[in-house]
């Protein structure tokens, strides 16, 4: 459903997304609950504990 | 602050925390196991550990393994994190993230082939606020295909020698995996290793039986292997000259004790600290302690 809501176009509404991962210390310790994200223009994982839980749907990588 | 650590009381008698590793003065035998304490949460819990130890870093940035990289196990988890970091270079230019609560900093290093693995060591070898390097043993080596490092002990002793040469002032600590951990232990302190760390997660699978797939191939930890790292720890100290950090599976006070009695010298917590403050752990061992009339650097060995 989050995937659906980040199809929306960036021009209409500016969308962010709130996302779910597993989480084993939530503290930005053991990166368990990466998600994937761009950063500058590279492909790579941030952290829903720390770097989230709320996204900019464009810079969720899905 | 230092010297309450050091002498930390229960009560009115004051219990010495202290050890010695490699030369090292540690104002508790608490080291945080790598990848469990990043730079966003040392301040809350550092009061309790004796050295700092950062997540591993490679030579370059990886971005690690894709999720799911998690899942729970009975008295445990099994992770498939994949070593993700931004890079030797970029951990150097952030350092100071480490070295502002004044306690020695261990640092943990992977590569995917031996010269990588001296590379690293060489980078750290003149670098003054680095105390101690750790190498973490327990990823693939390119050259052998899917075989890790710890898988024989002909590369155990190619590494740490190679390592060794890189690195020729500083303590040299390998962690390693169980699977041949007494054979490998002698091959590693042979190659000139001054320290061993037993043990990192061992080879474990999750499976999804609804969707008929595999789930998660990583690593277990947590007081499910606990055991299986005592014994590690008893095996080879028996066996080697060279100090033992004990890890695995470690959540309470009486813990550290177990592993220091089966011949640590000091230990790593991990996946204990997700579900216990290492402050609390600590609290737990300095009862010990007090209730036995010792010092922590007494224990080691004393079975």
């Amino acid at each position: 459903m989050l995937a659906a809501v980040k199809r929306i176009p960036a021009d209409t509404v500016s969308v962010q997304l709130a996302v779910r991962e597993r989480m084993a210390c939530a503290n930005g310790s053991c990166y368990g609950c990466a998600v994937p994200v761009w950063e500058s223009g590279i492909r790579t994982y941030a952290r829903a504990c720390v770097e989230g839980p709320i996204f900019p749907a464009e810079v969720l990588a899905w | 602050m230092v010297a309450r650590r050091a002498a930390d009381s229960v009560g009115s008698t004051v219990v010495d925390l202290r050890v010695e590793l490699c030369g090292i003065g540690l104002a508790t035998p608490f080291i945080p196991a790598a990848g469990t304490l990043a730079k966003e949460a040392i301040g809350a819990v550092v009061d309790a550990y004796g050295a700092v130890l950062p997540k591993t870093v490679s030579l370059e940035a990886r971005s690690g393994n894709p999720p799911p990289r998690l899942a729970e196990a009975p008295s445990g988890m099994v992770n498939s994190i994949g070593l993700q970091n931004s890079g030797l270079e970029r951990f150097l230019e952030n350092l100071d993230d480490y070295l502002e609560y004044g306690l020695p900093l261990f640092v943990s290093v992977a590569a995917d082939t031996v010269k990588e693995f001296a590379a690293a060591c060489e980078r750290f070898a003149n670098h003054g606020r680095v105390a101690a390097v750790e190498l973490n043993l327990s990823c693939p080596n390119v050259e052998h295909g899917e075989l890790h490092f710890c898988s024989t002990s002909k590369v155990v002793t190619e590494v740490v020698a190679a390592c060794r040469d890189a690195l020729p002032y500083k303590p040299l600590f390998v962690k390693l995996t169980n699977e041949g951990v007494t054979t490998n232990a002698v091959a590693a302190e042979e190659a000139g290793a001054d320290a061993l760390t037993l043990i990192n997660t061992i080879p474990a699978l999750v499976v999804d039986s609804h969707e008929r797939k595999v789930s998660l191939r990583g690593g277990l930890s947590g007081p499910a292997i606990k055991p299986v790292a005592l014994r590690a720890v008893y095996e080879v100290s028996r066996v080697v000259r060279v100090p033992v950090i004990g890890c695995g599976g470690i959540t309470s006070g009486m813990d550290v004790a177990e592993f220091m009695l089966a011949g640590a010298t000091a230990v790593q917590v991990g996946s204990g600290s997700f579900v216990k403050e290492p402050r609390e752990i600590l609290e737990e061992f300095t009862t010990y302690l007090k209730e036995n009339g010792l010092r922590a650097r007494d224990l080691t060995g004393l079975l």
